[in-house]
């Protein structure tokens, strides 16, 4: 049976201005790159199926770079540490629908992270989680937007992109 | 040790006195307050704001547009809240417009302050972690003047500054764009 959220998964739209209909959120991104950055860590979302970069909110209570290590260590179990922010993404043409109807202009932080320790598994909002190579990505029904976090990150500025 | 949550408690608030002809009371009307506490994990008790502030440099990189805010005399970078519809750079550029009458342009994010042991009460249930994103810009038009908000607006050297009441985190700002670096400071 498939769980009843995959009929009404979280949904992004995009149209002029559309962000001012939704509440700012603030959200992290993580990419995790295997040896020689010739890999990079999906997991795949229990809502709809769709591969993606380990990620969330950041909750109040937390720094940017400990919301984005609990995410990580939420979905993978893998313990990271960040290396440094590669992009942020506040495009307000888009808007995120979520299952109960709540819309938000997120605004995404993406940070380059290294492994410090845990073990690769499994959690309650992904199903699967692995290393794709970084040229197959491109081919792959990534959630919206993810395929441009790793792009981003890849190209290896110095300082952070602004988008 | 870390400190408790009242240890460094700062109130910026503005208020209207009324005084009765007797002079014996005054009442006091609370106009808008705005309180900052520090403490270990305080960021907890509010919800995630995000804000962004811009550090813009006079020609010769040795001075800082400050402006001086009308509520509590504090120095501060001009900055502000990032708005459902509007991109963060757009953000930073409406809120120095609004704030000093210049308009610019954003260079460089050098920093992300994100601090859990800090939060800001507006008002009773409307209280926040602020988070942030701190920008390099430069000047692309506009004449510098006061808003509704400031009683002052210059540019000041550092050692002028480290002897000024200014906002923490936007001394760390300042210091963290003087050290030049492309890479993003997390705070």
């Amino acid at each position: 049976m498939q769980p009843s959220s995959i009929k009404n998964p979280t949904k992004v739209v995009y149209g002029d201005r559309i962000s001012k209909a939704g509440k700012l959120r603030l959200g992290c991104s993580a990419v995790l790159f295997g040896e020689d950055r010739v890999t990079v860590l999906l997991t795949r979302r229990t809502d709809n199926g769709q591969w993606c970069l380990p990620g969330g909110m950041i909750e109040p209570g937390e720094s940017v770079s400990e919301g984005c290590e609990r995410e990580v260590f939420e979905e993978t179990g893998l313990r990271i540490r960040v290396v440094r922010l590669t992009c942020v993404y506040s495009n307000p043409n888009r808007l995120t629908i979520y299952p109960d109807g709540n819309k938000a202009h997120v605004i995404v932080l993406t940070f380059e992270v290294e492994q410090v320790g845990g073990e690769l598994g499994l959690s309650d909002e992904t199903t699967d989680a692995q290393f794709f190579p970084v040229a197959e990505v491109e081919q792959m029904d990534l959630f919206h937007g993810h395929a441009e976090h790793i792009r981003d990150t890849l190209a290896g500025n110095d300082g952070a992109l602004i988008k | 040790m870390r400190m408790g949550p009242h240890s460094e408690n700062r109130s910026l608030s503005k208020l209207k006195c009324n005084r009765d002809p007797s002079g014996n009371n005054t009442s006091c009307i609370i106009i808008s307050m705005t309180q900052i506490l520090y403490g270990d994990r305080i960021g907890r008790q509010g919800n995630i704001r995000l804000g962004c502030s811009a550090v813009l440099f006079d020609v010769n990189r040795e001075k800082v547009l400050l402006t001086r805010r009308a509520d509590n005399g504090q120095w501060c970078l001009p900055s502000g809240g990032v708005e459902p519809g509007e991109s963060v750079t757009e953000a930073c550029i409406r809120e120095t417009l609004e704030e000093t009458g210049l308009k610019i342009r954003v260079k460089l994010l050098t920093s992300v302050f994100s601090s859990p042991d800090r939060l800001v009460i507006y008002s009773a249930g409307n209280q926040f972690q602020i988070i942030t994103l701190n920008f390099e810009v430069c000047k692309i038009g506009g004449t510098a003047g006061l808003s509704d908000e400031t009683t002052d607006i210059g540019f000041y050297s550092i050692p002028e500054i480290e002897k000024m009441d200014i906002l923490p985190h936007h001394r760390q700002f300042i210091s963290d764009t003087l050290a030049g670096q492309d890479a993003t400071f997390i705070h």
